[in-house]
């Protein structure tokens, strides 16, 4: 009877409950794939960057680098690379309280800007988006918004 | 039939080599969804920031240098043959633009008018393609791809502004491609040239660089470009000559 009492606290423990921990924030699928995943393809899926399996943030697709050895350089992308996209990209708006405060959308920004540091910087030491005005910002921003607050910026 | 076919196989086996993925101009501007470069040039300037070195790797860097720049400095509205020769005509693509300090498009970018215009080594029979193209991009960008596909000569026309405009940073970036067909084993070179308008070459010393570098690092700081860009405003506004 002790070891059936324990047991049924041990699995109320584990349980998803309301309050618990929560995982990534869910944002708006339809927007990732529409929008999302092509501007991430533009200005991040690079061998170098983060196409790139060493990287917790990746992006594969067409013209960069696959997901797969057997997709062709060319082809169209394929669903698991965007859904690996996308999870990648939803994990990285965890544990933030808002949208401008994930790391998804302040990693590409200049630190001076309101940015996380980041190693993208280029040949002229800049980050990819110069300023919160950068149209690639702004479309980050708002669909990281679907999932958290937008917050202040 | 069977010697027909072995024929064609032999004139594709034959073809020159291309640099991969982003071997045809076009491919810049095409979506990044369908592969292309959704209007990035990769040209790594100032307006671009990426280069041919974020995908291509692992090669060695091509010895390449860009001539036809004016060595005292660009004279406004004037037209310079910028020639970019290539140690492997075959693998070797390359973008090039020109841009002010704060990034624009600065005076404009053609074909070569003298002569007949580079053309990629014949393939299959066919009449010959011209290697290289010019596309347009916002902030008055104009951007020359060549091709890699077996021309012997890279020329591009750069007319200077028509008037004058503070200093002026040519970019090249060039890929030698090692015909895999993937970004992995090719060599990146990137040039990045100040050329200060004529009569001024202290802008060159202004910004900390000298006047023809070669080397992949940055010319100046954004906030240098934009101190430079000031001073050049006051400068033309007021009259203030330099010492």
């Amino acid at each position: 009877m002790r070891f059936l009492l324990i047991l049924a606290v041990l699995w109320s423990g584990c349980a998803n409950t309301p309050g618990g921990p929560a995982g990534p924030p869910a944002p708006d699928r339809a927007f990732f794939d529409e929008d999302i995943y092509p501007l991430l393809l533009r200005d991040c899926a690079f061998p170098e960057c983060h196409a790139s399996s060493d990287r917790f943030f990746r992006v594969f697709g067409p013209g960069r680098a696959r997901l797969s050895p057997d997709t062709g350089m060319s082809a169209p992308p394929t669903e698991e690379e965007i859904e690996e996209a996308y999870q990648r990209a939803r994990s990285m708006l965890a544990g933030a309280a808002s949208a401008d405060r994930s790391l998804l959308v302040r990693k590409p920004l200049e630190v001076d800007r309101g940015g996380a540091p980041h190693m993208g910087i280029d040949e002229h030491g800049r980050d990819v988006y110069p300023s919160v005005d950068d149209e690639g910002y702004q479309l980050l921003l708002e669909w990281a918004s679907t999932g958290l607050p937008r917050g202040g910026s | 039939m069977r010697a027909l076919a072995a024929a064609v196989l032999v004139v594709i086996a034959l073809a020159p080599g291309r640099a991969s993925a982003f071997r045809l101009g076009e491919t810049y501007a095409e979506p990044a969804i369908e592969g292309g470069g959704g209007e990035r040039w990769f040209t790594g300037s100032s307006s671009d920031g990426h280069t041919c070195a974020v995908c291509h790797r692992g090669g060695e860097a091509p010895e390449v240098e860009l001539r036809g720049l004016p060595e005292l400095g660009y004279v406004p509205g004037e037209t310079y043959e910028l020639e970019i020769p290539l140690p492997d005509a075959t693998t070797a693509s390359a973008t090039l633009e020109v841009v002010d300090a704060l990034g624009a498009g600065a005076g404009s970018l053609s074909l070569p008018s003298a002569g007949a215009p580079d053309l990629c080594a014949i393939v299959g029979g066919n009449p010959p393609e011209v290697a290289a193209a010019i596309a347009s991009a916002r902030k008055g960008r104009r951007i020359a791809t060549l091709d890699g596909c077996g021309a012997d000569r890279r020329r591009v026309s750069w007319t200077a502004p028509a008037e004058p405009r503070g200093p002026v940073w040519v970019h090249a970036a060039i890929v030698a491609a090692d015909g895999s067909g993937d970004p992995e084993g090719d060599g990146v070179r990137v040039l990045s040239r100040l050329v200060p308008s004529y009569g001024n070459a202290g802008e060159a010393m202004r910004v900390g660089s000298p006047a023809c570098s070669a080397t992949p690092s940055a010319p100046a700081s954004p906030s240098a470009l934009v101190v430079l860009a000031l001073a050049w405003i006051v400068r033309r506004r007021y009259g203030l000559q330099s010492t």
